[in-house]
């Protein structure tokens, strides 16, 4: 998912999402229907220029779209970006959900929702990888936190 | 108001003909970003295969029939290998398609000669009908109609399929048509072959119209068909279409008002829509 979002502004809601999809077979409407119940933003602007959404709606869109196909990996930065606490929410569920079959690398600055999808971490620093490992343990160790990410 | 009918009809039908050159001419341009010149080209042999076709065997729609084959076939060869060498460099499209203009326009008259060539219209198309003192010249309102079922054929297409909704959104944004997994080759060759097409189709209709076919018949049409592009939006269809009626009627009112400057109301129509509109009237990009 490109951070410009790459959605096509002069087609609607509706377009967007059809081209998106790359087989319109039954697996792929139903999981349409899944993430447009989880951002019903998107259902009440359905035929409307996606151009005019706001912000946090057209990355709504963004990541509906990526997540209507069968993937094997899904690349994601900072979806949550610029949207609203309860829509981060959202956001989270619909990863959570492409994780079961999916391989999601993740690129996120906010440290709740990164450590609440991730099941393994990089932390990068200066474009160096300066600390991995598993979630788990990550949640666990203070003093990592501390020393790598500064926060408790 | 039977001249006023008459200039309507004429300059509707010259307007559907410029409009069968400038929706393969925008849509190439928008899609693709490329600049063809070699769209006359096209346009002057769907014209004289469509003559040849006549000819041989006497039926109008197989004249029109292969036009459009003819149309189809060098807009095949012509993307496939001498447009997609040269994607992405506006400057070499320049200078080939310039060179394909002049080498379709010279080995048509390889094939036919240095003269111009005869078109007949069909006997059931030609004549006229008398509505109340009104003359209605039946070729010309059979040019306004096949326009008309373009459009609406191309409306559909591009508003309807998924194709359409392909080549709508890739003249917007290619990279992100490529991003989600279309070939995006296959579609370019697609939408030039189906502009040759249409190309080749306003050559063969304009034939009968004009009463005889030469060699650079494309010219003038193209140069039309470029103004068009501009004055509409370039990658809008409906524009396309909005700005070939207006070209075709007022070239054909100022003709008969006021023909001095019927030469120059077109490039008028595009100074004027540059400086109050510099995307075109439906214009996607900048």
């Amino acid at each position: 998912m490109p951070e410009d979002q790459g959605i096509f502004h002069d087609l609607t809601v509706e377009e967007n999402m059809r081209i998106s999809i790359r087989k319109a077979n039954e697996a792929a409407m139903t999981k349409q229907e899944w993430i447009l119940n989880l951002f019903p933003d998107l259902k009440t602007y359905w035929h409307r220029k996606s151009g005019n959404l706001s912000g946090g709606q057209k990355q709504m869109l963004a990541i509906a779209r990526a997540y209507v196909n069968d993937n094997e990996l899904l690349l994601i930065d900072e979806p949550s970006k610029g949207l609203a606490p309860i829509v981060v929410e959202n956001v989270m569920k619909s990863i959570e959900q492409m994780k079961l079959n999916t391989t999601v690398l993740l690129v996120e600055q906010n440290f709740f929702m990164a450590s609440t999808i991730g099941d393994r971490f990089y932390i990068v620093d200066e474009g160096r990888i300066v600390h991995h490992g598993a979630m788990k343990e990550l949640k666990e160790d203070k003093e990592s936190r501390q020393k790598y990410l500064g926060i408790a | 108001m039977d001249i006023v009918v008459n200039l309507l009809l004429n300059g509707l039908a010259t307007g559907m003909l410029i409009f069968l050159l400038a929706a393969g001419l925008t849509l190439i341009f928008g899609l693709m970003d490329v600049l063809n010149f070699s769209h006359g080209g096209l346009f002057a042999w769907g014209a004289y295969a469509g003559v040849w076709m006549f000819a041989l065997t006497g039926s109008f729609l197989a004249s029109i029939a292969g036009a459009v084959i003819a149309g189809v076939v060098i807009g095949y060869i012509m993307e496939r290998w001498i447009i997609r060498p040269v994607y992405g460099n506006h400057l070499q499209q320049i200078l080939v398609t310039m060179g394909v203009m002049l080498v379709l326009g010279e080995l048509l008259k390889v094939f036919w000669g240095p003269n111009t060539i005869n078109a007949p219209v069909p006997s059931y198309l030609s004549g006229s009908w008398q509505i109340g003192g009104v003359i209605l010249i039946k070729y010309r309102l059979f040019i306004i109609i096949v326009g008309l079922i373009v459009y609406l054929a191309l409306h559909f297409l591009l508003n309807r399929t998924k194709l359409g909704l392909v080549v709508r959104a890739g003249v917007m944004n290619k990279e992100m048509i490529q991003a989600l997994g279309y070939n995006i080759k296959r579609i370019f060759t697609l939408v030039f072959v189906l502009g040759a097409g249409m190309a080749a189709l306003g050559g063969v209709l304009f034939a009968p119209y004009s009463g005889a076919v030469f060699s650079e018949m494309g010219l003038q049409f193209a140069i039309l068909a470029f103004i068009v592009v501009v004055i509409g939006g370039m990658g809008s269809v409906k524009g396309s279409a909005l700005a070939s009626l207006l070209v075709g009627l007022s070239g054909a009112f100022m003709a008969y008002y006021l023909p001095d400057l019927s030469l120059a109301v077109n490039m008028l129509l595009m100074v004027f829509v540059l400086l109050v509109k510099p995307s075109g009237l439906f214009g996607i990009k900048g």
